[in-house]
């Protein structure tokens, strides 16, 4: 298990009791499979950015799979924004998805449905909701894909997809972010906007969780290594100096 | 809206659906009044007894003067056979013909059904002003299998309805349980069981009432058809005058049972794709 090192390390790993996600010996395997993750411990504040890299296989998507709660922990604890996952009840849960962007490295789509109506839906399922249909907009906007807004779904193309995954996943504005390999795809043009994207979401004080197969370019945080199934803080981030803004 | 079913092919197959059942029903429901209308022409008659001492004139004379009465459809000596099968029905155990004296019974059928004051006291003045003493009897049902066409019609219509009900819950279900993307990124987003199923149900109610409403006005014209293709005679006035309470109750409650059954079944059928969509594995 990895040990914090509060006072050298990035804000993403320093103890909080206000951790957005907190694993405790995490362990998580698929059905009655192997053990895909063993003993994952992981602290992430507010506002912090963890990148999670991994070869392929290596179980960066189950990590996301094991916050975003489509998963349980065969051992261990996973906490989020101060809920133990496994004590909550179905609605309870429920209203924690809410909190989570989660944009999936092969995201599904309501092919039939718009662009926008794909986009706009974690708004229309969530009364108490303060986004509306222009931040919808204005998120497609920036991503380049306004005049897509009114095509189907499934008329797009893959790397506009993976765009339109990541607009709905923060279009209302999350508490806990995931990616999974945002940038793959999407286009050169396109990269910068979604780190951008990322980081602004960052600042307004949500915990980002990117997987990714290697260090992505201009994205500040933390990084994590997955081997052999062990999550471990990467050796630049431990030595990384704490960031004065923090 | 967030689930809609309202889909042409789907639409336009509940519609017949529904429109089938209806026609059916109905025409059951036609056929059931027709069969209970001719059951009731069928027992407005009696048994007239002439009294003893009388010779086979006799009985003859007031068959005449019977069938001469008003109203009376036919007047016929009873023969030992039939007064057999009667008195074996009436009485529960078997009755041989050979066994029976002679009754002097004449069996009276009347054209519509009887007054039951007035026609015994015509039918008896007739006698009288031919001489012939005689005592009235309300007569038996002279077809009794009639009674049981009108049970057969309306468990018709009835089970036909039940089944039509069951064939939109399972549509509704199936039509439910193929929107499993829609309920998967549902579940992902935050959605409660409770507000997925309402959604559902919702949509289910609303196709198939809409369906069902374009279905009653699509019996009221198919039902005449089937009533026709029974052998029933109809023309458009006599449809409309031949429409019992029940019917107008069918026509209207369509819709509703409609939207009712395929509420229920679309909720069924999110109900399996939302647990296993947010299953925490």
């Amino acid at each position: 298990m990895q040990t914090p090192l509060p006072l050298l390390v990035d804000a993403a790993i320093a103890p909080d009791r206000l951790a957005a996600v907190r694993l405790e010996g995490a362990t998580v395997g698929y059905d009655a499979g192997p053990d895909v993750l063993i003993g994952a411990s992981m602290d992430l504040k507010p506002g912090a950015t963890a990148i999670v890299t991994g070869p392929s296989g290596a179980g960066k998507s189950t990590l996301l799979h094991l916050i975003r709660t489509a998963l349980a922990p065969r051992e261990g604890r996973v906490t989020l924004l101060g809920s133990d996952i496994a004590r909550l009840s179905n609605a309870s849960r429920a209203g924690l998805k809410r909190r989570i962007g989660y944009a999936a490295q092969e995201p599904q789509f309501l092919d039939d449905e718009t662009l926008f109506d794909n986009v706009a839906l974690p708004l229309n399922l969530d009364p108490t909701s303060r986004q509306t249909g222009q931040d919808v907009m204005d998120l497609l906007g920036f991503l380049g894909l306004t005049r897509d807004a009114a095509r189907p779904a499934g008329a797009l193309s893959s790397g506009q997809r993976k765009l339109a995954a990541l607009a709905r996943a923060l279009v209302a504005r999350p508490d806990i972010v995931l990616a999974d390999d945002p940038l793959a795809g999407v286009g050169a043009e396109a990269e910068p906007k979604v780190v951008r994207l990322l980081t602004e979401l960052s600042r307004l004080g949500a915990a980002v969780i990117v997987a990714a197969s290697g260090p992505v370019s201009g994205l500040p945080g933390a990084v994590w290594r997955i081997r052999e199934g062990r999550l471990e803080l990467a050796p630049e981030s431990v030595l990384k100096p704490l960031d004065p803004a923090r | 809206m967030l689930v809609s079913f309202l889909r042409p092919g789907l639409f336009i197959s509940l519609a017949i659906l529904i429109a089938a059942g209806l026609a059916v029903a109905l025409g059951a429901s036609g056929l059931g009044a027709r069969a209970a209308s001719e059951a009731a022409k069928a027992t407005s008659g009696y048994t007239v007894r002439v009294l003893p001492p009388a010779s086979e004139d006799a009985l003859a004379k007031a068959v005449t003067a019977l069938a001469a009465a008003p109203g009376v459809r036919t007047a016929q000596p009873m023969d030992a056979a039939r007064a057999a099968q009667l008195l074996t029905r009436w009485g529960g155990r078997p009755i041989n013909a050979a066994d029976l004296p002679p009754l002097r019974l004449i069996e009276v059928r009347l054209f519509e059904a009887g007054d039951g004051v007035r026609t015994p006291a015509l039918l008896t003045e007739r006698l009288r002003t031919a001489g012939i003493a005689a005592e009235i009897y309300d007569a038996g049902p002279a077809d009794p299998g009639r009674p049981a066409a009108v049970r057969l019609a309306t468990i018709a219509g009835a089970g036909v309805c039940a089944a039509l009900l069951l064939a939109l819950y399972f549509a509704a279900a199936a039509a439910a349980r193929s929107e499993r993307i829609r309920v998967t990124l549902w579940a992902d987003l935050g959605a409660t069981r409770a507000a997925t199923l309402a959604a559902f149900g919702r949509a289910g109610a609303e196709i198939a009432f809409l369906a069902g409403a374009a279905a009653v006005i699509l019996a009221l014209v198919a039902a005449p058809g089937v009533r026709m293709a029974a052998g029933e005679t109809i023309s458009f006035t006599s449809m409309i005058a031949s429409l019992s309470s029940w019917d107008v109750f069918i026509a209207l409650a369509a819709p509703l049972l409609a939207a009712t059954a395929a509420a229920l079944g679309a909720r069924a059928g999110a109900a399996g794709a939302f647990d296993g969509a947010d299953r925490l594995g």
